[in-house]
């Protein structure tokens, strides 16, 4: 049966070190949530405290009603994905994932039917009676979640669980991780630090950083609106440019970019006249020739991806910009060398204060 | 803020019963032992509080130069034994010798040989009516004598360099052969190659083993007890002193086994000072390349090679063929028989029974303790475990006829009265060879990973289910493979057996000891026979169950 998880006001402190600094969260039954930040941010040290392997030192983590607080790991009825699947060497593919069922002292023919059932659910039948040794990384993270699913778990929680695969066998796990997850409609503590797995994933994401929770929204609100600099520049990449606000008219602002271009924004209507950080992802700059009205700059390196090309710019003030252009809505391609004019696309841009730990964005009028 | 005590509780009870009772046994068994030896050696016979035991010490010739003698026997083999056993381990890692299997049996049979079976046998071959010297005598060529200093240096030479080996060509072997390409790369020749990196990344290793090598020299009584004759050295003196003692305090004696834990500990101190400065960590990508030799150049290699081995391997192919000696009284007769088997199938029967009741308890006993004191120190880190780890290795340093005094002047009265009992010697087989059973297992706990045990926690097993499901059992070969060096040695075990014995609960190695001072040699040689083999048997089914893995040093 799936839970709902409520985390207030978690702390765990190492020392005079909060790993994990008064986090909240809620996470909705069935849910595949992600904790996501850069390495020590302490996405991994909550999700321990969740299983029980790391002592919750303040505040209360609950599972539907019950505060989960002080039972022990064994008990908790959660499955649990590790980073380097922490299969055990000493037993076959069946009896890894006959383990917790066996602990459960289920009859035989019982685990033998949820066994096979869950083997079937990850594709891995065929692996029921190998031994882990001679398995690739793909297979034994099959198994792992195999061994996970099989109990019925109450949450499901995976650590960084595609982190030692491939890039190729990454993405087929991520798809097959998200079916098994929907098909059994389990709610999922999900723990990244590659933010693209985590966009692809996930209903619902929260940054983290030096445990403290940034932001937490859907993946496209993260992408489009991260709520201060740290999380734009760590979802995607954003250049962050310099500008100031002139007017601001009930919440119809015009902000100066470097001093060279006027644009038009919904700001919150409080916001006064100040200087600003722009943040502008790759892909909203228009790029036009030179001879056009915008930040001027010019062309160092032109990098060919695929699908799309990828300029840095150097501007007339000395600053580096990437720039992306699709090709199929390319207008005209540019070669290093050339100098072109750039104009942000105002419906999508943010805008910070200096500290870059506010967005004065109005969110609900600007974005389209 | 409520602090999470119930879940914690639970979690780490198992664990923390396991170490307190592990540290009750510990200090009632080895550190009280060790309290006791320091307190009554600053007694005097009145068993009033003094110094002057310490002050004599220092003073009287008699003692400082017994001192004197142990440091520079200890320290001569030891190099001695390196000088000829690095360039052989070099030889035989990187070249192919011949045959190199059958040679590092022979090396590590010649390692595991019984004790003093050395001293004995280069007596038989070079003493003053000795084979050799004999025959040569009659040809007109007069053997240097030795006995004394020469003899004790040639002997410790030969027992201990077979150690070094070992752990240098372990370390030779496990080298990352990229490092030397890279040299080679940047047109360093060989011998200089050789020197500049080879060399100093196998120094923190040999350093580790010439310690092993001279505290095990430094320890040693039976050899210097037989071939030393005039010449004292230190373990020599405790066991002198403490049997003149008997009865009284053995103050004295007590006073030295401090001095010689003191002198061991020190020289430990140094060379941990000395390697810690100077690790490395290497990540071993391809083993090195194994030179292929030709014609004469591979015989040479092979044969220097093999010289050496049957040097090591020497004593225990006399006492082998002499075993199956006519004796007449101590003299051997040229005439082959099995005299010298019945003769200690009928008399000294029961020895072999007590070695092999008393190492087998032992070994149940250390694989156990092993076990979880291993995974204490590596995964339950904190301080009372640290405690406990020092104390478990501690015994490294202590030799066994003073730890064998330490129990016998602690055990002698109520309310722990152990004296003359098989399980005195039991208990100091455990707390000698316990370390290596030990080492191999932390070392092993360190490539299990703890997620493993996360796992089986997180799918509903507890934690003390949890270790023996999965770490325990992934443990098992690091175990075996300490457990058969602790096996081993404690079959072998002389100096402490010696202090601890009587009549009833006499082992093979005591009985070998008595036999020789009683002059059967003919005996002593069958009794040794029966260790060696059953040493060799041992190493052969280890090898052959863990599938080629070596044993741990």
């Amino acid at each position: 049966m799936s839970r709902d998880v409520h985390i207030v006001d978690a702390v765990k402190t190492y020392g005079d070190f909060n790993a994990v600094d008064h986090v909240d969260i809620d996470i909705q039954a069935g849910e595949l949530f992600t904790l996501l930040g850069p390495s020590g941010c302490g996405k991994t040290t909550l999700l321990r405290m969740i299983a029980g392997f790391n002592s919750i030192e303040g505040g209360t983590i609950s599972f539907g009603e019950n505060v989960i607080n002080n039972i022990p790991a064994h008990k908790r009825n959660i499955g649990m994905v590790f980073q380097n699947y922490a299969i055990f060497p000493h037993m076959s593919v069946y009896d890894n994932v006959a383990y917790g069922l066996k602990a459960r002292k289920l009859k035989k023919a019982e685990i033998e039917e949820r066994v096979t059932e869950a083997l079937a659910m990850v594709q891995i039948e065929n692996l029921r009676d190998r031994q882990p040794a001679n398995m690739s990384g793909g297979q034994q993270q099959r198994v792992a979640l195999a061994r996970a699913i099989v109990i019925h778990p109450d949450i499901l929680l995976m650590d960084e669980p595609l982190s030692n695969l491939d890039a190729k066998l990454r993405v087929q796990m991520r798809t097959t991780i998200k079916k098994v997850q929907k098909k059994l409609g389990i709610t999922t503590i999900y723990v990244t630090h590659d933010q693209e797995e985590a966009l692809a994933i996930s209903d619902r994401i929260a940054v983290m950083k030096s445990g403290r929770i940034q932001q937490i929204g859907k993946p496209k609100e993260i992408y489009t609106r991260p709520s201060n600099e740290f999380v734009a520049n760590f979802i995607g990449i954003s250049n962050i440019l310099q500008g100031e606000i002139k007017e601001n008219n009930e919440g119809n602002a015009r902000i100066s970019l470097m001093n060279d271009v006027n644009i038009h924004m919904k700001l919150k209507e409080k916001e006064e006249e100040k200087p600003v950080k722009v943040s502008v992802r790759p892909e909203e700059f228009r790029m036009d020739d030179s001879t056009k009205p915008g930040i001027h700059g010019k062309i160092i390196l032109k990098t060919f991806l695929g699908d799309y090309i990828s300029y840095e710019i150097e501007l007339t003030n000395g600053q580096s910009v990437e720039v992306n252009q699709y090709l199929k809505e390319t207008a005209r391609e540019y070669d290093a060398g050339d100098t072109v004019s750039l104009n942000p696309m105002e419906n999508k841009i943010n805008i910070y204060d200096l500290s870059g730990e506010e967005a004065l964005v109005d969110e609900k009028k600007q974005y389209s | 803020m409520k602090r999470n005590s119930i879940h914690k509780g639970i979690q780490l009870d198992f664990w923390k019963v396991v170490s307190l009772i592990l540290m009750i046994i510990l200090t009632i068994f080895l550190l009280y032992p060790l309290i006791t030896i320091g307190y009554k050696s600053l007694l005097n016979t009145e068993g009033q509080f003094t110094l002057s035991n310490y002050k004599d010490f220092f003073t009287l010739k008699y003692y400082t130069s017994a001192l004197g003698h142990s440091f520079l026997v200890c320290s001569i083999a030891t190099v001695f034994a390196t000088l000829v056993s690095v360039p052989i381990a070099y030889l035989s890692s990187r070249y192919n010798v011949a045959w190199k299997k059958a040679l590092n049996m022979i090396i590590i049979l010649s390692m595991i040989s019984p004790p003093f079976i050395g001293a004995y046998s280069w007596i038989l071959l070079f003493g003053r009516s000795g084979v050799v010297t004999s025959f040569l005598q009659k040809i007109g060529i007069n053997m240097p004598s030795i006995y004394g200093f020469g003899g004790i240096i040639l002997v410790f030479t030969v027992k201990f360099f077979p150690m070094i080996y070992l752990y240098v060509s372990g370390a030779l072997g496990s080298m990352d052969a990229s490092l030397e390409e890279a040299a080679e790369n940047l047109g360093m020749s060989k011998i200089r190659r050789i020197m500049t990196v080879t060399f100093p990344l196998i120094l923190p290793t040999i350093s580790a083993a010439m310690l092993m090598a001279f505290m095990a020299a430094l320890a040693d009584f039976g050899t210097p007890m037989l071939i030393g004759e005039g010449y004292k050295v230190l373990p020599v003196l405790i066991y002198q002193q403490y049997l003149s003692e008997t009865g009284g305090d053995a103050t004295m004696a007590s006073t030295l086994s401090v001095i010689i834990i003191l002198c061991a500990l020190l020289v430990l101190i140094l060379q941990k000072f000395i390697v810690n400065r100077r690790n490395y960590t290497m990540s071993m990508l391809r083993p090195p390349a194994v030179v292929c030799l030709k014609g004469w150049k591979r015989f040479l290699v092979t044969a220097v090679c093999y010289l050496v081995a049957f040097i090591g391997i020497l004593p225990q192919l006399t006492v082998l063929f002499t075993s199956f000696l006519k004796t007449s009284g101590p003299l051997f007769v040229k005439e082959f028989s099995l005299d010298s088997y019945r003769s200690i199938i009928s008399k000294l029967g029961s020895s072999i029974t007590h070695t092999f009741v008393y190492s087998t308890v032992a070994i149940i006993i250390m694989i156990a303790a092993g076990l979880l004191i291993a995974y204490l120190s590596v995964r339950k880190k904190n301080k009372i475990n640290t405690v406990l780890d020092v104390l478990v290795m501690f015994p490294y340093v202590i030799p066994g006829a003073v730890l064998g005094i330490a129990l016998l002047l602690t055990f002698n009265q109520k309310p722990i009265y152990l004296t003359g009992t098989w399980f005195i010697l039991v208990l100091a087989y455990v707390i000698r060879k316990l370390p290596y059973t030990v080492r191999s297992s932390s070392a092993i706990l360190y490539q299990i990973d703890p997620a493993i045990e996360e796992a089986s926690i997180n799918l509903g097993v507890s934690p003390a289910k949890t270790f023996f499901k999965t770490t325990a059992i992934l443990m098992i070969p690091g175990v075996f493979s300490g457990a058969i060096m602790s096996w081993i040695t404690t079959i072998n075990e002389l100096s402490s057996s010696v202090m601890l014995y009587t009549s009833k609960t006499a082992t093979i190695s005591v009985s070998v000891y008595t036999e020789v001072i009683r002059g059967h040699f003919g005996t002593a040689a069958a009794l040794a026979v029966i260790l060696s083999i059953t040493s060799a048997l041992s190493v052969l089914l280890f090898t052959k169950l863990s599938g080629g893995r070596s044993i741990t040093l």
